[in-house]
């Protein structure tokens, strides 16, 4: 299956944006970012192993979690 | 010991707190936030989720709006000194703790803000607004008030007020130091943007834990700068939330502990706790009111309008010394004061202080009746 992260800012909003995936039918979990922006410094990211990541996306937009970066093959 | 000085910390905690917060240093060790290992990242999944339950226990909405601190003392510092700037006003009540109070006396003499003081009218919601919207001038920016009194019980009609806040376009605070866990609190319907909560008090968890929930995102100035974790390679401090306002390793142990002790309290109920309490607090006033000298300051604790707890003082005796000779029989109350010289002022008893009596859910019936009985003897030895 494929995996696809979202960055966003916060080990918080980590924690949030995964669950709320989670509550959704996703499997998603937190992971430290494995490609921190040389500019931004330390984040987290959601990693969605399979599953609609389009719809992965707006469910993370929909309760205000800012996606700052993302990387991976779309599922 | 008959452990009688809840309002000031409950005691004990329960099991599941205390095994809760032993359980953290073997399970969530690391530092929540910093690094990507296993244990970094189970340790800060518990964190995420007591903010969480915080934020469900108040009815928010957005768990990142639950800000963690050391105590409602820091929650209130940090509304007051990010709200109010040079020129501000604001209208506190006049049974204000020292939290709230020194705050403001130090902002008006380096900042020049101005406070009001209205005051709390005993079983009369309508005069009390009525005090508070009398206050209002042109600056005022702020209205912020305790949601039950320390020393007195009293409950203020905080719905009430933060509908006259926001009808005047005046933000609205709350200090729950004394209601959190006892009565219920829904940040969304009663509209309150800032809510100052102690985590050490009606929600069982261990000392040194606090929060401040913001209904909104209000651009409140960050209080201490530092690592946070995030965005870690800029020098400004990030603008979210929640850390924009928690810099600094947290206290991981203590919030862990919290999370135990909210469970607790969701589980035990809080209606039926503080009608529990209450039932306790109204059956020692009414023998306290049969003891020949005993001077007690408010009505009976009634449902929504006190919460229980109980000040009284025995004539011809500081409040100190009736507090010491209840130790001699291992009742433990505070006296004195409380940390609200206001409170006092205003009821008159400035010089002689009060001793308070404040049960948690673990005080039985029993253990008040022995109190009584001291309390009795006590008199009757200053009677004769």
């Amino acid at each position: 299956m494929k995996q696809y992260f979202f960055k966003v800012n916060s080990i918080t909003h980590a924690e949030k944006g995964a669950k709320i995936l989670r509550s959704q039918g996703f499997n998603a979990s937190v992971k430290r970012a494995g490609r921190p922006a040389s500019l931004e410094g330390c984040s987290y990211s959601i990693l969605v192993t399979g599953g609609n990541i389009d719809n992965a996306r707006a469910y993370l937009i929909k309760n205000n979690i800012r996606i700052t970066g993302e990387f991976g093959g779309a599922g | 010991m008959i452990y009688l000085d809840n309002a000031a910390t409950t005691y004990p905690k329960p099991r599941a707190v205390i095994e809760s917060v032993y359980r953290s240093f073997s399970e969530c060790g690391a530092n929540p936030g910093r690094s990507g290992y296993d244990m970094a990242m189970r340790t800060a999944s518990q964190i995420y989720n007591c903010r969480e339950k915080a934020a469900e226990f108040f009815a928010l909405s957005s768990p990142e709006n639950v800000l963690f601190v050391p105590n409602c003392t820091t929650a209130i510092n940090i509304v007051l000194k990010g709200v109010l700037k040079c020129g501000d006003h604001v209208i506190v009540s006049d049974l204000e703790h020292n939290a709230v109070m020194r705050p403001l006396f130090e902002m008006m003499k380096t900042r020049g803000i101005k406070y009001t003081a209205a005051h709390v009218c005993e079983n009369d919601d309508d005069k009390t607004v009525l005090n508070f919207k009398n206050a209002i001038t042109p600056n005022t920016k702020l209205i912020f008030c305790t949601h039950a009194s320390n020393v007195f019980g009293l409950v203020l009609p905080i719905k009430r007020l933060s509908e006259l806040a926001h009808r005047n376009n005046i933000l609205f605070g709350v200090d729950a130091a004394q209601s959190a866990g006892v009565l219920p609190i829904n940040i969304e319907k009663y509209e309150i943007d800032f809510l100052c909560v102690p985590g050490h008090k009606g929600l069982y968890g261990p000392m040194g834990t606090g929060m401040l929930l913001l209904r909104n995102d209000i651009p409140l100035k960050s209080f201490v700068e530092g690592g946070t974790g995030s965005l870690s390679a800029k020098l400004a401090q990030p603008d979210f939330l929640p850390d924009r306002f928690e810099s600094g390793t947290c206290n991981t142990s203590g919030i862990i502990g919290l999370s135990s002790g909210i469970s607790f309290v969701r589980g035990q109920g809080v209606t039926r706790i503080y009608e529990r309490e209450i039932t306790l607090m109204r059956f020692l006033y009414r023998e306290l009111q049969k003891i020949d000298g005993i001077i007690l300051y408010t009505s009976i604790p009634k449902i929504g309008s006190h919460v229980p707890l109980i000040s009284f003082n025995m004539k011809k005796m500081h409040s100190e010394e009736t507090a010491k000779l209840l130790y001699d029989d291992e009742i433990a109350v505070r006296a004195g004061l409380h940390c609200s010289p206001c409170a006092h002022s205003s009821f008159g008893t400035l010089q002689s202080g009060t001793v308070r009596i404040c049960p948690s859910i673990y005080t039985n019936r029993n253990e008040i009746k022995h109190l009584i009985k001291k309390i009795g003897k006590i008199a009757n030895r200053v009677n004769l």
